[in-house]
């Protein structure tokens, strides 16, 4: 495959992580707004931990669980079970959101290193999607979704489990260039929906009009109308967040911090 | 010849001349008010509503068209101006049993205040609280206590994964769980690997293993009660902060109404909710933490939820300037003691205290309530519902179901609100005896019965106050001016309309009706002023428009269908005058009756009571004959006759005894085979003694035969009978008056049947002479000598039936 299907195609799909959790299908389904936004395919993968299938057959091997810290065997061919069930299960779910959505999908289950595979995943997608942490009522942000923020090249949605895609979109505009990639990005995305864009403006007072200016003139060529934000006016980007309600935000991957502060679907754009 | 003389022109109609009144057109006439004759009503409903003791309400009873409304409306809002205006209620919610919403008593205007105050401070709670939970400090402080419970989290966990490295393992997510694995080179040792391990290495692994196992069981023990106190603690932080903000808003509320110490209660138990429910004031991103988890809906401006902080002001006086006064058109038992309306939800039907309505108990409280009685008695449960108010002197809400405890759904029991309220009812004297007598509880809540007369003595003096009622009333009206004699006109029409010539209506109803059609007719002739043939001509309209069966029936008997001669002499047969009342129609007609006799054991056959047409004063009346018969000729002879009484062609019910004086004289006519003038009709009672008493309708049945002779040509010895009693009654129409003035048709007034009987037939009824006999060939003679050879034949056929048993 040449080097330019490769990049069409990472261009025209959105990828998202799947383990059957709460927040992984709210990724699932905000991916799935997404990709019917901007008409791209939708690619679900679930991957089986190949660590866990490979201990699973020591003889002392015993799963703590998570609620209830009981201790109880566990062999290789229930782990099995379980998660193709789980795979099924996302599987039909996703099947009904794209049939709903009118949105082209695949789906595929992978076995190997669950960090390794997504972020191999995430590389290969135009945005990836995956939801805060594996458990529910784990409020921090999981072990492996921080890992991937941090690695991926990509553009990451996060999703908890309450979490859906909000429109108008808002972006977080520092001036960086994440911040320019995430407004290229939010310029996308909101040119397909409903051409509203609230923009947080965050940089420096000396700058502020000057952005505000070079924004707005980019955005209008777009015809996508911009509604601006003072960060300054707050004391910070969250309150102003807070205030404003805005609910699905875009930003530049520096700003990965806001992640523990927030809730409500995150764009990070490295 | 009868030397009794038919009453003279004048007697038969009083004129009204208002000689007292100097005026030209009512326009000339001051006004006055408008409750002339009703001195006793007045001083009733002052008294009444002056009064204030329990059960001193007011029946205002009369018949309708008195101006009862008008009169008791007048007085009561002249009290009512005098007195203050009532407290305010509203209804606000019982934070601890909401099923029982508490009433608040407030000085008049306060209700919509407090409202208005509390609405102020929900929405300020609103803005306040979510700038206290947006706030740098308690952002910071909440922030502080998630990482803190995140990190006691991580560490634990983090903890167990740096032990279990050093050892050589490593910590794995599994689908439901966590568990450990041995690693070699970092990554995760795969069975036949461990198997080639030494036996000592293995069972040095599964040891530390199983340690590491129970260390991390110890952890997952602990994460939740870690959970409830972070939560715990969020709480904490939550009220400190929401605690200030209430407290700082709440404070002027509770300095501004610490004279009510129930609104001070309400104002404790609303700040104490508000700490315990801050979600509700905070949108969803604005909501602490520790209430996410919770389903509690958005609080926005609408929000059902805030709902519960509302003030329902019931009764709100701000706008009066007295006591309350209000009619009631629709006293329905809901309208009169409020309701608890319900709302449809999700498909079910919910309510709480906002939808308490109020009835008119409660807009009437501390006032004055004027309400129908007939219209109180004909809504289902209204009646026991107003006496329950009355009698426990307070309003309780409930649905007829739950006042009849048909239902044990859960509902509102609003808690009830004193009630200090004098009710006025309005009904006929008829209602009014009928729930005197039939309920006891009445005579114990409504004391006082200020009785509605319908009508007034009729002097010069009345005439001259009736002319200025009437001129206010076209002043009122705005109709065109009176003159004196449309004025006139109209107060003779009044005395007719009271069935007597000494008395004026005190239906007034009926007189503006009549002085608006006047007003009508002199419109139509483009008359500036109405005058006495506009009266006249209404009046006339008035009768014509109802006068169809009248004028039916006449038809009827001049193409002898019914058969009434008025010309001639007949034994036996008499006209007799009946009233006959449609609605507000009445007029007389005449009706033939006849009577027989034969020997017999002395008793007068009714044969209207034989068949059940007669009603009790008309058997009354016939058996009054019995006893005439008996007192006056059979005094030492028993009364051997038997007589049969018909009203022919009579195909419905009989009943008074205004005839009952024809009777008798065509009794006696048929006893004594003396012929009776079929030109006269009769009517009257007699008693005993025979002396003739008065009877109702008099002018309609004089003015019923005379329509009739009219109709046939008057001859001149036509004419009616009355009771002498009655001559003051008469108010006769200008056409019979005028005909009795030109001797073509004659009222007679009778004092005694003997009176009668002469005029009747012509011949002297005779008197006893000194020999205890009447004179021969008079009536009583004749009647005697018949009664006493009935007497004697019967005798002689007892003796003859006697000696056949023996």
């Amino acid at each position: 495959m040449s080097e330019a299907r490769i990049q069409r195609r990472i261009e025209e799909r959105i990828v998202v992580a799947v383990d059957a959790s709460p927040h992984s299908l709210a990724a699932l389904r905000a991916a799935a707004q997404f990709a019917a936004l901007i008409q791209v395919e939708l690619y679900a993968l679930f991957v089986e931990d190949s660590d866990l299938l490979r201990v699973s057959t020591l003889p002392f091997w015993q799963e703590i669980g998570s609620f209830s810290a009981t201790a109880r065997q566990l062999d290789r061919q229930s782990i099995e079970r379980t998660l193709r069930a789980r795979a099924n299960k996302v599987q039909q779910v996703l099947a009904q959101l794209a049939d709903q959505m009118q949105v082209q999908w695949s789906f595929q289950v992978m076995r190997g290193g669950v960090t390794d595979e997504l972020l191999t995943a995430a590389e290969n997608a135009m945005l990836f999607s995956m939801g805060r942490a594996s458990r529910v009522s784990n409020r921090a942000l999981g072990s492996t979704t921080a890992f991937i923020i941090k690695q991926s090249a990509r553009p990451v949605l996060i999703l908890d489990d309450k979490g859906q895609i909000r429109h108008p979109l808002t972006l977080l505009y520092t001036g960086t260039e994440s911040a320019e990639r995430a407004f290229q990005l939010a310029i996308r995305l909101a040119h397909r929906d409903h051409n509203d864009l609230h923009i947080l403006l965050w940089v420096h007072e000396a700058q502020t009009n000057a952005a505000k200016e070079s924004l707005s003139k980019r955005l209008t060529e777009q015809n996508i109308r911009p509604h601006f934000t003072w960060v300054e006016n707050f004391t910070s980007p969250q309150l102003a967040v807070r205030r404003f309600r805005y609910d699905t935000l875009i930003l530049p991957v520096e700003q990965l911090d806001l992640l523990a502060e927030l809730k409500g679907p995150m764009l990070l754009v490295p | 010849m009868p030397s009794l003389k038919p009453l003279s022109p004048a007697a038969l109609f009083k004129r009204t001349t208002l000689d007292g009144l100097q005026f030209n057109t009512t326009a000339e006439l001051a006004e006055i008010e408008e409750f002339i004759g009703q001195d006793r009503a007045i001083q009733a409903v002052e008294f009444g509503i002056g009064i204030e003791r329990q059960g001193y309400n007011l029946f205002a009873l009369g018949p309708a068209g008195t101006g009862k409304r008008s009169l008791v409306r007048r007085y009561v809002e002249q009290r009512a101006a005098t007195e203050p205006p009532p407290s305010d209620w509203c209804y606000v919610n019982n934070f601890e049993r909401p099923y029982i919403p508490n009433a608040l008593r407030l000085p008049p205007g306060m209700g919509k205040q407090l409202s208005n105050d509390v609405q102020h401070l929900v929405d300020d709670l609103r803005t306040s609280l979510s700038t206290a939970f947006e706030s740098e400090e308690y952002q910071t402080r909440r922030q502080n206590l998630e990482m803190e419970f995140q990190e006691r989290q991580q560490e634990s966990l983090k903890d167990l994964q740096e032990k279990a490295k050093e050892k050589g393992l490593a910590l794995l997510r599994t689908p439901a769980g966590l568990a450990f694995a041995p690693l070699k080179d970092g990554n995760v040792v795969a069975p036949e690997e461990f198997e080639k391990l030494p036996l000592e290495e293995q069972e040095r692994i599964k040891t530390e293993v199983e340690g590491l196992q129970t260390q991390l069981q110890r952890a997952l023990y602990q994460m939740p009660r870690w959970e409830r106190e972070w939560r715990s603690r969020m709480r904490d932080l939550n009220l400190e902060v929401s605690g200030f903000v209430l407290t700082n808003l709440v404070d002027d509320l509770f300095q501004k109404y610490a004279d009510f110490p129930a609104v001070v209660a309400f104002l404790q138990a609303l700040q104490k909710d508000v700490s315990e429910n801050l979600a509700d004031f905070l949108g969803t991103n604005e909501k602490p933490e520790n209430e996410d988890a919770t389903t509690l809906p958005d609080g926005s401006p609408s929000s059902p939820t805030l709902r519960r902080y509302e003030v329902n002001v019931l009764v709100d006086s701000s706008n009066l300037q007295g006591a309350p006064v209000i009619y009631e058109s629709n006293p329905s038992y809901l309208n009169l003691v409020g309701r608890v309306e319900q709302m449809a939800e999700m498909g079910a039907l919910t309510t709480d205290f906002t939808l308490i309505k109020p009835g008119v108990l409660h807009r009437a409280n501390g006032g004055y309530l004027i309400l129908d009685a007939l219209k109180v008695l004909n809504n289902p449960y209204a009646w026991e519902g107003l006496k329950r108010a009355l009698q426990f002197r307070q309003i309780r809400i409930e649905s007829p179901v739950q006042m009849l405890n048909l239902t044990v759904t859960i509902s509102l029991e609003p808690e009830p609100i004193p009630l200090d309220v004098k009710v006025v009812l309005m009904g006929d004297a008829q209602l009014y005896y009928l729930l005197a007598a039939a309920d006891p509880e009445f005579n114990e809540l409504f004391k006082v019965a200020a009785d509605f007369s319908d009508e007034m003595e009729r002097t010069p003096e009345t005439e001259s106050l009736y002319a200025q009622l009437l001129a206010t009333i076209a002043h009122r009206e705005a109709l065109q001016p009176f003159d004196k004699s449309a004025v006139a006109r109209v107060i003779e029409q009044s005395a007719r309309l009271a069935q007597d010539a000494e008395r004026l209506t005190a239906r007034l109803q009926t007189i503006v009706d009549l002085m608006e059609e006047a007003n009508y007719w002199a419109e139509q002739a483009k008359a500036e002023i109405v005058r006495a043939q506009h009266v006249q001509q209404a009046i006339d309209a008035q009768i014509y428009r109802s006068d169809r069966l009248n004028e039916r029936m006449r038809e009827e008997i001049l193409r002898n269908t019914i058969l009434i001669d008025t010309e001639g002499e007949h034994i036996g047969q008499i006209n007799a005058l009946s009233v006959i009342q449609l609605g507000n129609v009445m007029f007389g007609h005449p009706t033939r009756i006849t009577a027989t006799v034969h020997m017999g054991e002395g008793d007068v056959v009714n044969i209207e009571r034989e068949v059940e047409l007669s009603g009790p004063l008309h058997s009354k009346g016939v058996l009054i004959l019995a006893s005439y018969l008996g007192a006056q000729y059979a005094i030492d002879e028993p009364l051997s006759l038997s007589a049969s009484l018909v009203f022919e062609q009579s195909y419905g019910g009989i009943d008074g005894d205004s005839a009952s004086s024809t009777e008798l004289y065509a009794l006696l006519s048929a006893i004594a085979e003396a012929p009776l003038k079929q030109s006269l009709a009769v009517t009257g009672s007699v008693n005993q003694y025979g002396q003739v008493q008065a009877i109702g309708g008099v002018n309609e049945k004089i003015e019923g035969f005379f329509d009739l002779c009219k109709a046939r040509g008057l001859t001149g010895d036509q004419g009616v009978l009355i009771p002498a009693a009655n001559v003051k009654h008469l108010m006769l129409r200008q056409d019979v008056v005028e005909a009795a003035a030109a001797r073509k048709f004659s009222i007679y007034p009778i004092e005694t049947i003997e009176q009668g009987i002469e005029v009747l037939t012509g011949l002297p009824a005779g008197t006893r002479g000194k020999n205890g006999k009447y004179p021969k060939g008079t009536i009583n003679q004749r009647v005697e000598a018949r009664l006493r050879t009935f007497a004697r034949k019967s005798a002689a056929a007892g003796k003859k039936g006697a000696k056949e048993t023996a």
